[in-house]
């Protein structure tokens, strides 16, 4: 019911991983972003190479059309493979080069061959040799010798506490935090309705197309997934479930409705929603969330660079909210980005001197577009430009570039602009175009037959836990030349390298973090108007008080002002959010409003008002009753009489309507517990009647014939609304 | 509260159009094209209609622009820079980047090949664009503290769009030139229900029920396939961006299709860069060249390559996109030139010619046409004309009209005789209010006034709870007193104890409270006790209780007179009685009969019919009450005569009190 049920938040997430919200906001069950926890990655075994598109693909087409080269049970896997995904356009130029890399690597076959070194393979695809780099593909391997049983399980966020099937609405602020969301729409009986923007939509599609690809069912499973799938499920008992499909992120995606920045969304009648920028990567927002009167803000990763190709933050939904409920903040003392993208350029300039290749495990997105712009003026800067050829190697990086170019609508204005010369935004479009860099789907093909050294190869999974970068640290992690630069600001690095042994590259952590630290959002909230209750993760609040508010330590000091009030949050615990006034807007009509007519009081004019309330284009009306609304109403109305009776007045009405000589005695005196009153009795028609005075109240006893001719010199003496 | 509306171009034309709107005190230009069909002052809208003065910036919020035509946009440069309008100019992205390069196109023709003078400039057209605020679809822009805007596709050309506009609780959409079906590369208009008090829609179709694009489109091919397939050259003369690209499309993908080997050329060294933008807007085509770009870009043509003026003397055949437009100079002239004297050859000319230019003269059907001072052609050459706009049909409009709710339409953009057809259908279909205004003719529409205010949530959910409970209760209430023996005094207590049923979403709740109006502050409607309380008036109340008289005797009678009667007819023809008079037993003669609980009895029974389904009403200790009021027999206490039932209320209960009165009345009214 309205207003009666408290507004609460529960994180469902620990602090670290992507962001997972319950929002109770009076009757409405809002779920802030859905992502899927990311340490638990680190739990689970390596898998080598990534079963992704491509590589079926032209594994298959190759072992067809070349069957003599492979068994005859390959060849009766892949046949079968191939029909099933007969529909999926073959993508001609991607099958060329896959011919290329194939013919050339069974030239190389022919060759009196090389022993495989490195690995524990025993069943070689192909060798080739280039330059001095000894790459082994080992794409068959993979192919035939599939982790049956070895699925990966992925722990949800905690729903226990959320009846999924009463989420009203699902809003994602950007692509980190959107994994976990097939499984609410196609494992759950989930039925609410979804937004986040374009990108967003677009860029958490090749996400999870790329989780998929690197944690998803191994190609010899049973083709009906489904089923296998979820008894899976059942048999892992602790909630755990396999990586979904893609069919299951198609189904997933269409169910996600596209809005744009400040885009109002009207939902349920009392319901608004409005996504503003973040300024962290493309398309990522902040949205507000208004119910009648009421306004939330929702911060999710976001950064005041200015200097960065997405739109810049806005912070005018800060203007409106009297809470705000910030999330994914840069954790304390983590370095500035600057500092981080020189340590980074460096790191790359030193190693592409050196003839050695740099791996850079990250998701083809968000700040990575920025990054290259600053290692291309760098290597411009220390005259490398001609040696590094940058790589993109993930099943999505074609789309993931290519898309990210089209978007100057979502980038900063400076970005912008460029559109109207015309040019590619984003300085990536302009390297793939002059062949600077190139994008493959995998390690496997044409990358390794197009592979020029030293290179700099962005993509994979940055857990190290399965993609292209598994591959590439096993072929180049025992060269000293060579290095791994991890930029993910969310990445336990040791963790990440764990489960490789002998790694002999140089191994260098420079997270580049955009997201705003807690100074920053500080000073955000100092600059808008200030809103009534920010809450925070706990552990970017510096002292937790028992009664859960919060004293910040920022550079300045503590910052808990009276007009703010902070407090913190911690996964799996309700906080509850104050309440704003509780008002919901309704519109008056001009047919009602024209016959209304106030009364003032002071500065205050009031005036009773009887309508009859409906819905109409998502907004509360308060319209004309009809005529049998108006019935209705009459039997409900309240009457309201104010003032004090006057005795004198009363007599005089009385004497009015033909009353004379009332008899008019006083009572109550003597007795002190009895409220003193005024007994006025006289005959009306023959009939008996008496009229009780009281201070606030006044008793008519009558024939019921005398009613009419009573009321009004009693009403008379009050003022009536 | 009024619109107003005044078309100062695309009144009952096509061509030049620029309509003023004034809604909620705001004054809005509604795009800002120039005519091709003139060359003089009726070239650009009459702004001196704004202000005589010219002080335009003043007058003026801001100017939208809806798509990149110069229909559209033409007027742009020469009203801000030449007039000296220095306020917002609002436009999509696509139009944004376009526009200027349609406009030097333009500019080109009128002042270098025709020698205008007092022309804008190339600089002016920058300057002008530097003006230009670029709008994303679907983001609600705030041009001031009332007025908003906010673009929807309008499918027409890339970029085109339709506004809403919103001051307060008016609003009004414009739809520019759209198109409800997808096309080629662009997907189909769409907008929310905005419900606006004015949709202004273009009728360019207006009487078209088809759109016949498709079977015009495949007609053209063909001639250009029938054309190269006997071994001529086709020459399609045409600006760098926008129909270049449309017919691009088309052929190309006819091309492959139909595996021709034929080569097509496009001459202007714009054209990678005109397609350019086309690949940077890829957002703004269909969702089928969205999808498919990383794969292929539509625009990426393979069968269409760079002309090179050595390909001219090659032995054909061949297809060459040429420019300019109006074969007025440049490469487009030349191979026309050379072209026209074969009468294998074909041109096409997708667009208008500005009149003296040699494309309006081939347009005319001359024979003979003198290009410049020396040179004579013979035209022997095919001429095909052929436009691709895309534009709403008739049944698109009504579409339209559909999808946005509009509550008044006016029609600009099109032919008289055919808005009048059309206007005559909306009319009758939608039953709404039509108008086709000529140029300069203004037109005001009223539109309802609604006030914003602040609900108490708190009032709300008290209506919600009244609401639910009586609708819940009530019916009960009346069940249960209708078995025979539960007539008693606890009956309807039994409804009192039922737990309120939940709140289901309404189509409408009854309302009252007190409008609080704070110099200052939102109108708020809040619950009227706790307002009087808070401006200080003290409450008085005032309690009435009446003896209400009436004849028990006679009342005992005509029970039993209709019971008798009640009887008659169930033995007879079986009729079903009312089933309310069932509920009443029948009074035993023998006993010590108390004619106040009878007379109680068939009021509570009268009373549950008449208001039970709206009000609570109980009955205890031989009382009934709803609210405040009570009615029960007299006691010995009392200072009433016998023979009566006391009534007694609250003054604010006057009007229940009143309908309880006249239904006690009827009650025990002796009606034989």
């Amino acid at each position: 019911m309205l207003g009666q049920m408290p507004s609460k938040i529960t994180s469902l997430l620990p602090e670290g991983e992507p962001n997972c919200l319950v929002l109770k906001l009076r009757q409405m069950l809002i779920l802030l972003d859905c992502g899927l926890g990311q340490q638990q990655l680190y739990t689970m075994p390596v898998r080598r190479g990534g079963l992704d598109d491509e590589q079926k693909e032209s594994s298959s087409s190759a072992t067809l059309s070349a069957s003599s080269t492979a068994g005859a049970a390959v060849t009766d896997i892949h046949n079968h493979h191939a029909l099933k995904r007969k529909h999926v356009p073959a993508e001609g130029i991607d099958l060329r080069q896959d011919w290329a890399s194939f013919l050339r690597t069974s030239a190389l076959k022919s060759q009196p061959s090389k022993k495989p070194r490195g690995t524990d393979n025993t069943k070689t695809g192909a060798i080739g040799t280039f330059g001095h780099v000894n790459l082994t593909v080992d794409a068959k391997q993979d192919l035939l010798a599939p982790a049956a049983g070895q699925e990966y399980m992925f722990k949800l966020p905690d729903f226990s506490g959320v009846d999924l099937k009463s989420i009203d609405v699902v809003l994602i602020s950007n692509y980190n935090h959107i994994l976990a969301l097939p499984y609410l729409t196609e494992y759950t009986d989930f039925q609410g309705r979804i937004f986040a923007t374009e990108p967003t939509i677009e860029f958490g599609r090749q996400l999870m197309t790329e989780f998929v690809s690197f944690f998803g069912t191994s190609i010899a499973s049973s083709p009906h997934t489904v089923i296998d799938r979820q008894k899976l499920v059942a048999q892992s008992g602790s909630g755990l479930y396999p990586a979904y499909t893609l069919a299951d992120v198609k189904a997933c995606i269409d169910k996600i409705q596209p809005v744009r920045f400040r885009e109002h969304i009207a939902l349920y009648g009392s319901l608004k929603l409005t996504a503003h920028s973040a300024g962290y990567c493309l398309g990522s927002s902040n949205w507000l969330i208004q119910i009648g009167t009421e306004n939330i803000a929702y911060i999710s990763s976001s950064s005041s660079q200015v200097n960065f190709h997405p739109d810049l933050l806005d912070g005018t939904l800060l203007e409106h909210a009297s809470t705000v409920i910030a999330t994914d903040l840069a954790p304390k003392g983590s370095t500035t980005y600057d500092n981080g993208v020189n340590e980074v350029c460096a790191n790359i300039a030193l190693t592409i001197s050196r003839k050695g290749n740099v791996l850079i495990p990250c998701t083809i997105s968000g700040s990575l577009f920025d990054l290259l712009e600053d290692v291309q003026i760098h290597m411009n800067k220390m005259g490398l430009h001609h040696q590094g050829r940058y790589c993109f190697v993930s099943p999505v990086s074609d789309a993931a570039l290519q898309y990210s170019n089209i978007l100057a609508e979502w980038m900063a204005p400076r970005k912008q602009e460029m559109v109207y010369l015309p040019e590619a935004p984003l300085l990536h479009g302009i390297l793939l175009e002059k062949g600077v860099a190139r994008s493959y789907k995998s390690v496997h093909g044409a990358f390794s037959s197009d592979l020029k050294l030293p290179c700099i190869v962005f993509g994979g999974h940055p857990t190290l836990r399965s993609g292209p970068m598994v591959n590439l640290l096993h072929m180049w992690g025992k060269d000293a030349k060579n290095s791994i630069i991890f930029i993910d600001p969310r990445i336990d690095v040791p963790e990440s390298l764990k489960p490789f042994e002998g790694l002999e590259l140089s191994q260098i952590k420079c997270p580049l973090d955009v997201r705003l630290s807690i100074d920053q959002l500080v000073e955000i909230m100092k600059k808008y108007r200030h809103p009534k209750h920010v809450l925070v993760p706990s552990r970017a609040a510096a002292v937790t008080k028992a009664d859960g508010t919060v004293e910040l330590t920022d550079s300045k000091g503590t910052v808990s002002t009276s007009s703010i009030r902070w407090s913190a949050y911690t996964d799996g615990i309700s906080v509850q959010l104050g309440l704003g006034s509780l008002y919901e807007t309704v519109l008056l009509s001009e047919e009602l409003a024209k016959g209304i007519y106030p009364q003032s009081f002071g500065n205050t004019s009031i005036a009773a008002v009887a309508g009859s309330l409906s819905i109409y284009n998502n907004q509360m009306q308060l319209e004309v009753p009809s005529a049998a609304g108006r019935r209705v109403l009459a039997l409900h109305t309240q009457r309201q009489l104010r003032g004090v009776l006057n005795l004198q007045n009363l007599l005089s009405g009385l004497a009015q309507i033909g009353i004379v000589d009332p008899t008019v005695s006083e009572l109550g005196d003597e007795d002190k517990d009895a409220e003193p009153e005024i007994k006025v009795e006289f005959e009306l028609e023959g009939l008996p009647a008496c009229i009780i005075v009281r201070e606030r109240e006044t008793i008519v006893k009558c024939e019921e014939s005398a009613r009419p001719l009573l009321r009004e010199p009693i009403l008379n003496c009050f003022q009536s609304l | 509260m009024t619109i107003q509306i005044v078309p100062l171009g695309a009144g009952q034309d096509v061509g030049r159009s620029c309509i003023l709107i004034t809604i909620g005190g705001k004054n809005i230009m509604l795009d800002c094209g120039m005519h091709m069909g003139f060359n003089d002052e009726r070239r650009f809208p009459d702004f001196s209609y704004i202000s005589k003065t010219g002080d335009f910036t003043e007058m003026l919020d801001c100017v939208i622009i809806s798509h990149f035509h110069l229909d559209h946009c033409g007027a742009l440069p020469f009203f801000t820079e030449m007039c000296g309008y220095d306020g917002n100019i609002y436009m999509t992205h696509p139009t944004k980047a376009i526009c200027p390069i349609l406009l030097e196109d333009y500019r080109k023709i009128s002042v270098e090949r025709k020698g205008e003078r007092n022309f804008f400039t190339s600089q002016n057209i920058k300057d002008c664009m530097k003006k230009v605020i670029a709008v994303n679809l679907h983001q609600t822009i705030m041009v001031d503290d009332d007025l908003e805007i906010c673009a929807y596709y309008a499918g027409h050309v890339l970029g085109a769009a339709m506004f809403y506009i919103r001051v307060g609780e008016e609003s009004l959409v414009y739809t520019g030139d759209y198109n409800m079906t997808p096309d080629r590369h662009l997907g189909p208009a769409w907008i929310d229900k905005v419900r606006p008090d004015v949709l202004i829609t273009e009728s360019t179709y207006a009487t078209t029920i088809r759109d016949s694009k498709r079977s015009r489109e495949r007609d053209f091919l063909k001639k250009v396939h029938d054309c190269v397939a006997e071994g001529g050259n086709v020459i399609i003369p045409v600006f760098a961006l926008g129909r270049a690209q449309e017919l691009c499309i088309l052929i190309e993908t006819y091309w492959e299709r139909m595996d021709l080997k034929v080569p097509i050329y496009f001459s202007a060294g714009l054209t990678e860069k005109a397609n350019h933008f086309y690949r940077l807007f890829i957002n703004w085509t269909n969702e089928k060249i969205k999808s498919t770009f990383v794969q292929r870009n539509m625009f990426d043509f393979k069968h269409i390559k760079a002309w090179d003026r050595s390909y001219i003397d090659n032995p054909g055949p061949m297809v060459v996109f040429a420019t300019p437009g109006m074969l007025h100079s440049g490469t487009s002239l030349e191979l026309f030139k050379k072209w026209a004297p074969n009468p294998k050859n074909m041109v096409i000319m997708p667009g208008y010619c500005v009149a003296g230019t040699v494309g309006s003269k081939v347009l005319a059907g001359e024979k003979i046409i003198q290009t410049d001072a020396f040179t004579t052609v013979e035209v022997n050459l095919q001429v095909k004309n052929l436009s691709f706009s895309a534009h709403a049909d008739a049944k698109g409009i009504m579409q339209l009209i559909r999808q946005s709710g509009a509550k008044n339409v006016v029609l600009v953009h099109g032919e008289k005789s055919s808005m009048t057809f059309l206007k005559s259908r909306i009319m009758s279909e939608f039953g709404i209010p039509c108008y086709d205004p000529a140029n300069g003719t203004t037109i005001s529409i009223e539109t309802s006034h609604v006030i914003p205010i602040e609900m108490s949530a708190n009032l709300l959910k008290k209506h919600l709870i009244r609401q639910s409970e009586v609708q819940g209760s009530g019916n009960e209430g009346l069940t249960s007193s209708s078995s025979p023996d539960d007539s008693s005094d606890d009956s309807s207590e039994s409804m009192k104890l039922k737990p309120p049923m939940t709140v289901r979403p309404k189509d409408k709740v009854l309302i009252q409270g007190m409008l609080v109006m704070d110099d200052g502050k939102p109108i708020r409607l809040e619950d009227a006790d706790e307002v009087l309380d808070k401006v200080g008036m003290v409450k008085h109340k005032v309690r009435f209780e009446i003896r209400k008289a009436y004849n028990a005797t006679a009342l005992r009678l005509s029970v039993e007179e209709a019971d008798y009667y009640r009887g008659l007819n169930k033995a007879g023809e079986g009729t079903v009685m009312d089933t309310d008079q069932n509920q009443i037993q029948a009074p035993n003669l023998n006993e010590d009969w108390d004619p106040d609980a009878f007379a109680l009895d068939l009021v509570h029974i009268a009373l549950q019919r008449a208001i039970g389904g709206h009000i609570k009403l109980s009955r205890k200790d031989g009382v009934i009450a709803a609210r405040s009021v009570r009615i029960r027999a007299p006691t010995d206490q009392d200072e009433f005569e016998k023979g009566g039932l006391l009534i007694g209320w609250d003054y604010e209960d006057e009007d229940l009190a009143t309908a309880i009165l006249s239904n006690v009345t009827l009650a025990l009214t002796i009606n034989p």
